[in-house]
């Protein structure tokens, strides 16, 4: 019973007070396993509650104080699907320029005679 | 790990930007969480965070090594979050003096002991109801409670840390921490015989006839 009272003063200080002999005293007491097991699941709870979680802005506000620091680019999935989009489409039209391009000279080519042309050089 | 390397902490003392900006993202949880345990609302707190994060590169280069880089700068936000309290005409936490002999706590928890809900920590972690419960009770919570539990769910804080942080003795810290726990607890408790109570029925002899449309929700404003 003494250690009883022991060990479940010493749960709410757990990281200074837990000495092996109260360890192997919860052991062999269901009732104060039980009280550990509330304990456990009590300090689960409250430490996620007292640490909530940072405001999506935050850090980039505070990364912005530091003089001197590289501000990080954050973009937007919306933002990197349009570049992409971006980017198909500039190849694709870069490639019909090509195309026209090589067509055009071919014209060009056999409206005026390739030959003709290396001749007059 | 909260506690800075030292190479980190010399090298933002030097004002090295990366360094400074590692620093800044470490702590920022910690900070902040402190900020919301003094000021209780998410923007106030953010605003909070960010003031002791421009103060912390105005002042870093006066950490001498003495205590943790930690303890240093909890303490620095704390007051400056008793400061800002200060500033807009509000309570500022008292820290009464309390020793851990200050009568017998044998169990804080002892008031959930009939609520199964607290019986398996693995569960607890992804019952939200209940986080939400903590949360409202922790508000209610005397403000002194709740900056020593906040500081003490931070992982490597020692109890002498958390006194020099508080500006209090050790013994007081402890004390704040089992009975901070046992205030909640009982909160906790209290909060749950309430809603497990039937909301009280009204009957017609009570409802007043001027006010018919009002009594008939008369059980739920709390009103007799």
């Amino acid at each position: 019973m003494e250690h009883c009272k022991e060990y479940r003063t010493n749960l709410a200080l757990r990281p200074d007070g837990d000495t092996a002999e109260l360890s192997q005293h919860a052991a062999t007491c269901p009732e104060c396993a039980k009280a550990a097991k509330r304990a456990a699941a009590f300090d689960t709870v409250v430490q996620s509650a007292v640490m909530p979680m940072v405001p999506d802005d935050l850090t980039a506000r505070l990364l912005a104080l530091v003089p001197g620091l590289a501000q990080p680019m954050v973009r937007s999935k919306r933002w990197l699907r349009q570049r992409r989009a971006f980017f198909a489409i500039s190849a694709l039209l870069s490639v019909i320029g090509v195309a026209v391009l090589i067509y055009g000279l071919y014209i060009l080519g056999s409206y005026v005679g390739v030959s003709e042309i290396w001749h007059t050089q | 790990m909260a506690e800075p390397t030292p190479e980190l902490i010399q090298r933002a003392q030097r004002g090295d930007p990366e360094s400074l900006g590692a620093l800044i993202v470490g702590q920022q949880q910690y900070i902040y969480s402190i900020a919301m345990s003094v000021l209780r609302q998410p923007e106030d707190a953010a605003d909070l965070t960010q003031e002791a994060c421009m103060k912390l590169l105005r002042v870093i280069g006066q950490y001498n090594g003495e205590s943790r880089f930690t303890t240093w700068l909890y303490r620095l936000v704390v007051n400056l979050g008793r400061d800002e309290l200060r500033r807009r005409g509000r309570r500022v936490p008292e820290m009464p003096p309390m020793s851990d002999d200050d009568g017998e706590v044998i169990d804080p928890l002892q008031s959930l002991a009939d609520d199964d809900r607290w019986a398996d920590p693995a569960a607890v972690a992804t019952n939200t109801e209940l986080q939400g419960e903590i949360r409202q009770a922790l508000d209610s919570l005397e403000d002194h409670y709740r900056l020593a539990l906040t500081l003490y769910y931070f992982e490597d804080l020692r109890y002498n840390d958390i006194a020099e942080i508080l500006d209090v003795p050790l013994n007081t810290v402890k004390s704040y921490i089992r009975r901070g726990k046992e205030r909640l607890a009982t909160i906790l408790a209290s909060s749950e015989s309430e809603k497990i109570q039937p909301p009280r029925t009204v009957a017609k002899s009570d409802v007043p006839v001027s006010q018919p449309r009002l009594a008939r929700f008369a059980w739920a404003l709390g009103r007799r």
